[in-house]
């Protein structure tokens, strides 16, 4: 018990703190200009020039990676516990090579940046993710029964499927259109594109499937029973893995549309977090809502904290995150095993 | 009540159970006994209604059990599988706990009734003073118990058992059974367990059901059931009955035979 509320205190202080650096660092406006700023807003002093309109983009690019990691981390909390495997991701059905095609058409299109950007790149991408879902569901479900196990399989082909499609786009596409993919295909928060309205759809998107998942938790709690187990104490579990999956891949596919697949998020935060604070589902979903949240926000801060104050070019998100997560697991792995 | 009415079921590698028919009223405590592929384990899943019969039908409290909705037969009948896996690291109180969800839904947080039942169906099982360790560091026999604390926190009417007591030693294999027969006694729990003892379905079952071939050869008190004809033509194997004291022991003759390890 306590446990628990020590680690919701640290995860609530961290995202609090994370919440902060991200408001004030970042491109155009100084931390101290950047205070006076918002600071205005509660003042009659003049706010600086352009403050606004450099905060406005900042604070949509802080709320976007929130609602990726919430989306990232539920997700994988719960797909962790559907497939029975520590190891599972959010993108391990597919949803990142589907959504990065999706993503590579419409910009091989010429349809991304500008204002077709919203149902091009974006909806294609999130297309594409639920159509890997879909394809690796159908082919694994076969006479009423969803088999784990070859929907594990079914996924990874399906994921190798489109990840050579993407590379047939890329092969044939022009070298500026090559350099938009990639960024995208890595995860990257820091364009343009990423619009108030966008983060919307996706925040509420997650919002919905975030509190599903929640309401849902006690039954997620028996599927560590197996199948059997869990049939045998009241869930019905064909119907309730397809409602997990569809759930969880609805939020994945809503966060890889609105950033590109951002890795090792959604299987490090909820990895981490069951080791601290247990197995339940209920303390483990918001645990790791916020830890994804603090996550994702904090790598994005700290990228462009590394661009403004050592001038290094700025690196998508989604390789810090990889930085970080893969070290995890191997220090884990090392530390487990001595 | 439970019965089973001409059951089938077939597996891929061919039928398992042809033609079963078994009831078992309140207050009943049946052991299930046969040798090896004897249909014993499907029986135990067609009655718990997990696997679906190609024939015939389970009638529970006299409604079919494809009926039923999943919760509302897990209210009645619990089951203790023969293996179970639990891939996540929950501790004996909080696997017992699982056990409440066919009273509770996803929706309604357990109370203190739940509470209660989790504490005393741990107490019953003897892993009460394990109860914040994690399930998987536990040896083989306690976690059978937790499993079985689990299945009784349920509160059912009927305990469904496939082969309990296979990680256990001897004297918390006898245990197992004198709490089985007590909560049989008295609080009408009716139990139906698969075993592959005989000697301790004798000693603590008033019913036995031999199986055979998906078959059953033989209903009734071990003392009708286990005799030496009967159960040296269904194991295939000379079989002796010794009564020691008033109980039935039962072994196979075979001891100190004449097979060779070819060399």
């Amino acid at each position: 018990m306590r446990r628990k509320a020590i680690t919701f205190t640290a995860l609530g202080l961290i995202l609090a703190g994370v919440v902060v650096a991200a408001a004030l660092i970042g491109p155009g406006l100084s931390p101290s200009a950047s205070l006076r700023t918002l600071g205005s807003a509660f003042s009659a002093a003049p706010a600086p020039a352009d403050g606004w309109a450099i905060m406005a983009h900042r604070l949509t690019r802080l709320a976007a990676a929130l609602c990726v990691g919430v989306a990232l981390a539920m997700a994988g909390t719960s797909l962790q516990a559907l497939l029975r495997n520590p190891l599972a991701d959010p993108y391990i059905l597919g949803i990142a090579a589907g959504g990065g095609f999706g993503a590579a058409v419409a910009t091989a299109l010429g349809l991304g940046g500008g204002a077709a950007s919203f149902t091009a790149v974006n909806g294609l991408a999130f297309l594409g993710a639920l159509v890997a879902v879909g394809a690796g569901l159908t082919v694994a479900r076969a006479a009423g029964i969803l088999s784990v196990h070859a929907l594990l399989l079914a996924g990874v082909m399906v994921g190798a499927f489109f990840t050579s499609l993407i590379l047939l786009v890329l092969a044939i596409v022009p070298a500026r259109d090559q350099h938009a993919v990639f960024l995208w295909l890595m995860g990257d928060l820091g364009s343009p594109d990423i619009t108030p309205l966008k983060v919307g759809f996706a925040a509420a998107a997650v919002g919905v499937c975030g509190f599903a998942l929640v309401l849902f938790s006690r039954a997620l709690d028996l599927v560590a029973l197996g199948d059997e187990g869990a049939f045998h104490l009241g869930l019905g579990v064909e119907r309730f893995k397809i409602f997990i999956l569809v759930t969880a891949s609805l939020a994945t596919a809503a966060a890889v549309a609105l950033a590109g697949p951002i890795g090792f998020v959604g299987i490090v935060v909820p990895h981490a977090l069951r080791r601290i604070i247990g197995p339940r589902h209920l303390p483990l979903l918001f645990a790791a809502a916020l830890g994804g949240a603090a996550l994702v926000a904090m790598g994005d801060t700290l990228v462009k904290a590394s661009a403004d104050y050592f001038s290094l070019p700025i690196v998508p998100v989604g390789v810090f995150t990889a930085l970080i997560g893969a070290p995890y697991f191997l220090v884990l792995l090392r530390w487990a095993r001595s | 009540m439970i019965r089973a009415e001409d059951l089938r079921f077939s597996w891929p590698a061919g039928p398992a159970v042809r033609g079963v028919s078994l009831a078992v009223a309140r207050g009943e405590m049946v052991a299930v006994v046969g040798p090896n592929g004897a249909g014993k384990s499907t029986l135990l899943r067609l009655l718990s209604g997990y696997l679906k019969p190609a024939g015939g039908r389970v009638v529970l409290n006299g409604r079919d059990i494809a009926a039923y909705g999943r919760r509302d037969v897990a209210r009645l009948v619990s089951f203790v599988p023969q293996y179970s896996d639990v891939n996540l690291p929950y501790t004996v109180a909080e696997l017992v706990a699982l056990a409440r969800y066919p009273h509770l839904g996803p929706f309604r947080q357990p109370g203190p009734a739940d509470r209660a039942a989790a504490a005393r169906a741990m107490a019953w099982a003897e892993v009460a003073a394990l109860a914040d360790r994690p399930v998987s560091q536990l040896s083989g026999g306690e976690f059978q118990r937790a499993v079985l604390a689990r299945a009784l926190a349920a509160e059912p009417d009927l305990i469904l058992l496939d082969e309990p007591t296979t990680h256990l030693d001897l004297s918390h294999e006898a245990r197992m059974f004198e709490l089985l027969s007590l909560l049989n006694r008295e609080r009408g729990l009716m139990v139906i367990a698969v075993l592959h003892d005989l000697n301790f379905a004798a000693a603590y079952f008033p019913r036995v059901v031999l199986m055979a071939r998906g078959e059953v050869v033989a209903d009734g008190p071990p003392a009708a059931v286990f005799t030496p004809e009967v159960l040296s033509s269904v194991y295939g194997c000379p079989i002796t009955v010794a009564a020691v004291g008033g109980r039935r022991f039962i072994f196979p003759a075979v001891v100190g035979g004449n097979r060779r390890v070819r060399k």
